[in-house]
């Protein structure tokens, strides 16, 4: 379950999940992101570093820049968790009308 | 109901045109359950424990423990859902319509809005519903 916890910790805050959300357009350095957020360099890297070890972004190095990106793996808890139940009742019910339609009354 | 008690839930609602009787038969016979939902030791006794029981995968081990808590003869039926460390309630209650069908519903109750076993589920919760309609659902394909 600890891998569930850090992605739920790390969406739960506003601004990581403004980070994250930005991530999706596209690849981007601390300096990109850090006029966007209203919020000062080492703390978008410290954002970073929460999505990181939550396995939600990962870090490439070029020179002494790092540039971040939506790793789309790392939702796959979020997806078992949150949109599970919903989406497997859907497909399930739908398997029921089919069986009640072929069954004898 | 006070912060500590609230609890999140799915309501779906489904128009049959089956009869109560032949939609509880689905609900309730091991048999046509293993064909459309899982399979299944289930008896209808109140108390009764039993599971349903899947093909494992990575994050699951394919088990949901569960106990019978109510039944209504082709009315309603509550057991216990135990799954993926989320301990919740599914209800279903079947009504008869004009027709002679049935009107189903289903409400899986008891997700935690936070605390408990997943204290980040209502902060996530609301993270994904803000992502949702943007770029996620794209992203969401790619996972697989």
């Amino acid at each position: 379950m600890d891998r569930e916890n850090a992605v739920f910790r790390a969406l739960a805050d506003p601004s990581r999940r403004a980070i994250f959300e930005r991530l999706t357009h596209g690849e981007a350095a601390v300096r990109d992101l850090t006029p966007r957020f209203d919020i000062s360099q080492p703390a978008v890297s410290q954002h970073l570093a929460v999505l990181k070890d939550a396995g939600l972004v990962t870090e490439r190095r070029e020179g002494r820049l790092a540039y971040y990106r939506v790793e789309p793996r790392g939702l796959r808890p979020l997806v078992t968790w949150i949109t599970h139940y919903q989406a497997f009742w859907v497909d399930r019910l739908d398997r029921l009308q089919t069986l009640l339609d072929e069954m004898d009354e | 109901m006070n912060a500590k008690t609230q609890t999140r839930s799915i309501k779906m609602e489904f128009q049959l045109p089956h009869a109560p009787a032949k939609v509880w038969r689905a609900l309730t016979e091991p048999d046509l359950l293993a064909k459309w939902l899982m399979t299944t030791n289930i008896r209808l006794a109140v108390g009764h424990s039993f599971t349903f029981n899947r093909s494992p995968t990575e994050e699951w081990d394919g088990v949901v423990s569960c106990e019978v808590k109510e039944i209504e003869l082709h009315k309603r039926l509550r057991y216990s859902w135990a799954a993926l460390g989320l301990d919740t309630i599914i209800t279903w209650t079947l009504a008869s319509t004009e027709n002679g069908g049935t009107l189903l519903s289903l409400e899986q109750s008891g997700f935690p809005p936070d605390g408990g076993k997943l204290p980040f589920f209502e902060g996530a919760r609301m993270g994904w519903q803000q992502m949702a309609g943007q770029r996620l659902p794209e992203v969401l394909t790619q996972v697989g």
